[in-house]
């Protein structure tokens, strides 16, 4: 932070001191991965010192990357969805098919982080989350793949699948989202698989459909005039952080998703598992046709590194079978408890 | 710099410029500007954190059902849709003592929820409807208090634009917001009808204006007259109750059917409708712009801590919470002596909410507390803005006869707060039934 | 008093009907023309935005969805607030704390105006130069708007930065005229 701050502390020798916002509120499940890096790096690198200011109190969350862009914020932690407005390119985040140890692996982190100089000169450091895959909760079992005549609460990045299997997206705040499914205004929520039982979501649908798809992705991300300012060291330390931490981020969702799905069985909700000719059109329009659709040309425009992770990302579906895509499981909870496969 | 040394400069800055009657949005926008320049050391970034706020704190959906609503009204008033019913009324109650005094009330009530300011609508009526009550022969303290008491049905009655304003801020979900104010302002009406009759039943002289009010306006009998604003009233209610729009929605059907019921009376031509498009903009923009400025502050308070060390402080020095809820409505009805309420909320919300929380109060209830006392505020002798509005449009007053005339309508007012606060399920039990909570 | 009579007098009492036509007069003086059509734009705003909503849901009940009506609607408020937002503030029509109106004499009140725009003034260019920057970075980086249509954002800044920096245009006029002084003043010398 800038002296003169309020509330920083002042510089002690090399102290830094990194101003912090999270697209969640405080004590928002999603921000697990905050206080697990933020308590690693205090470990690693007892210089730094990290303020968490807040969360959308301070900023509208889909504003944030451009508070971080300012240096409003020296950090920052958020959905790669809440800022495919001002770089396209993370659209692309949701269909990877690694895990982000794989990631980092094969190059793709590297790539993410050019990206992100390329847009607003930001630094991407790693996951913040992962293995959290996107599931559809529904009233009434998916035949045929076909969602005519079925209302379906949405987000921008899960719409055009709704549209594709017919059914009609709708979008509506969280808060309404419950009463929306009770009173049969909408027949299904599309959502993480984490967090509907936070609002009570899993007291009213009927079944959760398998497969699951795409990962629901979040960043750590630096700003260009904090990062300018910091010194060799610190600089390390922070990505090195980053990447010690994520096995734990990743292995935290993938765990935490199977207890929530275990919560729903024993609260009676069913398993609707597609057969596999389904499940594999399913998952063939949720990858390849969405992907198709995705505004390439915006993205290539503003960075050309957008070509190269499209290309690794295609290749890593073409290793695998699609259901084996899902970082966080196509399938999961379905080996575990007892299943009605409607 | 503590805390509560930035919160006090805060508030002396933005006083010193409000008593230089700088308007409440361009004061918290200066005060808060400056202070993000001292927080922040940089204009650059002030810019680019004022410039966000302004593209998103009002970009809300829930924030669009003000304009639509604040329509709705306007068309049910040009097309004189609304004062129809109102002299239906007028017209049913001519054997009750105080008739006029009564439909002051209700027509207060009505208009008020459209216009997003009890104040303005305290000047509209003590101009208008005031010298007619007295000039008819009612008691002139009766007219007075009638008139400033008016503001009060008109914070909670649905859909009341305040009402979806605070919920905005204070992120209370509004459809149950709005079904909770059902039974606070039947219960508030009541009050008044009782202080009504018992006052007018102690005059020994009738008044001795116009006996019958229906003229040979319109077409339909009372049925019909009566039948209209309130089929689409409970249409609109309906909506939300059973889920089937959000308050958006159902305020831009509201809106639309208005319209077109005007239009087919006869009633509202093109032009009349573009001046009730007009009329909302300027009510809404206002209010917005008012949003805008307190996001600005509210976010600060965020970024400083002072938020979240307030709510620490409360609980740790006043441990009870009903302690605590008697100090933070006392607070807002000091505040009523000062400024509008839009502005009261929007100053207060960011610090309130958080503090409700903390003591594990339910939203729903809390806000409708808070919004009957924004009224009391506003009329509670001896500084509330209401009082010295009317006595601005009707000199011939004094402030201490205001201050009698006003101070049974405040007692029942506090009496309705007294039940609320005791008997949650006032306010709480028909948005649960509706299952809507 | 006949039956007709005593109805049009309750029935006009309650209307605002006077005032809109104090307001049309003094927007109607030239030196508002910006405000005035930015301001007839919002007002052609929230009709649109009463019949898009209305279709909207007519629409959803007939199984078809409108992706992207939700956030309209949404950026639409910030469209109205800024077009507005000139006239009113040339109206003078902001909430404002009228506290010290009550105690203070008229040549305090007059030094206290001038003050109180001078602020006004201040905070207005400020505004207009954050949101002209904000449309400058808008129109070249390409930033979209919230939800599936991808609008561009410069669609809402652009109306936002000519809707503030007409805000700055109306709080020039009205501290540059002397009270009294000039017919294209008139919201100076209201209420005085
Ligand atoms: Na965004
Ligand atoms: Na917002």
């Amino acid at each position: 932070g800038s002296p003169g701050r309020l509330g920083a502390s002042p510089p002690l020798g090399t102290d830094v001191v990194l101003e912090f916002a999270s697209g969640m509120a405080r004590s928002h499940t999603n921000n697990v991965g905050v206080w697990k890096f933020i308590e690693r790096l205090e470990h690693n690198a007892p210089w730094i010192h990290v303020h968490f200011r807040g969360g959308p109190d301070i900023v509208s969350p889909t504003l944030l990357i451009e508070a971080v862009e300012s240096g409003i914020f020296d950090m920052a932690q958020l959905p790669a969805d809440y800022y495919v407005e001002q770089i396209p390119g993370m659209e692309m985040a949701r269909f990877t098919p690694y895990t982000p140890m794989d990631e980092r692996e094969t190059g793709l982190a590297e790539l993410w982080d050019q990206l992100h100089h390329e847009a607003l000169g930001l630094t991407y450091l790693g996951r913040s989350i992962a293995g959290m895959p996107q599931v559809f909760l529904l009233m009434h079992p998916l035949t045929g793949l076909d969602m005519s005549g079925w209302s379906i609460r949405s987000s921008a990045a899960t719409s055009p699948l709704i549209s594709q299997l017919g059914g009609t997206p709708v979008s509506l705040p969280l808060s309404e989202t419950f009463t929306a499914l009770e009173r049969g205004v909408v027949q299904g929520s599309n959502m993480a698989s984490i967090g509907p039982t936070s609002v009570g979501i899993d007291d009213v649908v009927n079944y959760a459909l398998s497969p699951r798809f795409y990962d629901s992705i979040g960043n750590f991300v630096v700003s260009p005039h904090t990062w300018a300012r910091l010194d060799a060291r610190t600089r390390s330390v922070l990505r090195d952080t980053a990447a010690e931490i994520e096995p734990e981020i990743f292995d935290f969702h993938v765990t935490e998703s199977l207890e929530e799905t275990l919560i729903w069985q024993e609260k009676g909700m069913q398993h609707h598992t597609l057969d596999e000719a389904d499940a594999e059109e399913f998952l063939h329009l949720a990858y390849h046709r969405i992907w198709d659709s995705l505004p390439w040309q915006r993205m290539e425009r503003q960075t050309p590194t957008a070509a190269r992770i499209r290309d690794q990302i295609r290749d890593g579906w073409d290793e695998h079978d699609l259901s084996r895509c899902v970082p966080g499981g196509a399938f999961i909870g379905i080996e575990e408890g007892p299943i009605s496969d409607e | 710099m503590e805390w509560y040394t930035f919160l006090l400069l805060f508030f002396a800055a933005l006083i010193v410029v409000l008593l230089a009657r700088v308007p409440v949005s361009f004061a918290m926008l200066g005060v808060g500007i400056a202070a993000c320049l001292v927080v922040f050391g940089s204009v650059a970034q002030t810019g680019d954190l004022v410039g966000l706020s302004i593209i998103s704190s009002v970009n809300s959906f829930t924030f669009s059902a003000i304009p639509l609503f604040i329509l709705m009204g306007e068309m049910l008033f040009r097309s004189r849709i609304a004062q129809d019913a109102l002299v239906e009324i007028a017209h049913i109650l001519r054997k009750v003592p105080g008739r006029m005094p009564m439909v002051a009330v209700a027509g207060g009530g009505a208009f008020g929820v459209l216009s997003g300011s009890a104040l303005a609508n305290t000047a509209l009526f003590g101009r208008t409807l005031l010298p007619r009550m007295r000039q008819e022969g009612y008691d002139p303290q009766l007219a007075a208090g009638a008139i400033l008491a008016s503001g009060g049905l008109a914070m909670i009655l649905p859909p009341s634009a305040i009402a979806i304003l605070w919920g905005g801020i204070a992120q209370v979900p509004i459809g149950p917001l709005l079904i909770a104010g059902i039974v606070p302002v039947a219960l508030m009406a009541a009050g008044y009808a009782c202080i009504v009759i018992v006052w007018s039943l102690r005059r020994t002289t009738a008044p001795h204006g116009a006996a019958e009010v229906r003229g040979a306006m319109g077409g339909g009998g009372t049925a019909v007259r009566l039948a209209m604003p309130g089929a689409l009233v409970a249409m609109v209610l309906g909506l939300i109750l059973f889920g089937v729009a959000t308050p958006t929605e159902s305020a831009a059907l509201g809106a639309v059917l208005a319209g077109a019921l005007s239009v087919s009376r006869g009633r509202l031509t093109a032009k009349d409708i573009l001046s009730a498009a007009r009329s909302t903009v300027m009510t809404s923009a206002a209010i917005f712009f008012l949003v805008m400025a307190s996001s600005v502050y509210g976010q600060l308070m965020n970024y400083v801590g002072v938020t979240g060390r307030l709510v620490e402080w409360t609980a740790a020095t006043i441990n009870h919470g009903a302690v605590m809820l008697a100090a933070v409505l006392l607070i807002i009805i000091l505040l009523g002596a000062m400024i509008d309420q839009a502005s009261i909320m929007l100053v207060t919300a960011p610090l309130l909410m958080p503090i409700a929380a903390g003591y594990g109060w339910d939203p729903i209830w809390f806000s409708i507390l808070v919004l009957i006392s924004l009224q009391i505020g506003n009329t509670s002798p001896p500084f509330g803005m209401g009082l010295f509005i009317l006595k601005g449009v009707a000199p011939e007053y004094t402030l201490p006869q205001l201050y009698r005339a006003t101070l049974p309508w405040i007692g029942s007012d506090l009496l309705v707060i007294v039940l609320v606060a005791l008997f949650p399920a006032v306010a709480t039990y028909l948005p649960a039934l509706a299952g809507l909570t | 008093m006949s039956d007709v009579q005593t109805h049009e007098d309750l029935a006009r009492d309650m209307s605002t009907t006077s005032e809109d036509h104090q307001a049309d007069r003094e927007l109607a003086q030239t030196v508002w023309t910006p405000a005035r059509w930015l301001f007839h734009l919002a007002a052609g705003t929230v009709l649109l935005l009463t019949l898009f909503v209305s279709g909207t849901v007519i629409l959803r009940a007939a199984g078809i969805g409108v992706p992207g009506s939700v956030e309209l609607a949404a950026a639409s408020m910030v469209l109205l607030t800024v077009l507005a937002l000139p006239a009113v503030t040339a109206l003078d029509r902001n909430f404002r704390m009228d506290l010290i109106d009550l105690i203070a004499p008229a040549r305090a009140l007059r030094i206290l105006d001038r003050i109180a725009l001078g602020v006004q003034a201040v905070v207005a260019v400020f505004l207009a130069g954050t949101a002209v920057l904000l449309a400058v970075k808008d129109l070249t980086t390409g930033i979209t708007m919230l939800g599936e249509l991808a609008w561009p954002r410069w669609i809402l800044t652009a109306p936002v930065a000519m809707g503030l920096l007409t805000l700055a245009y109306v709080l020039a006029v009205r501290l540059s005229c002397r009270p009294r002084n000039s017919a294209s003043c008139a919201d100076e010398t209201r209420d005085r």
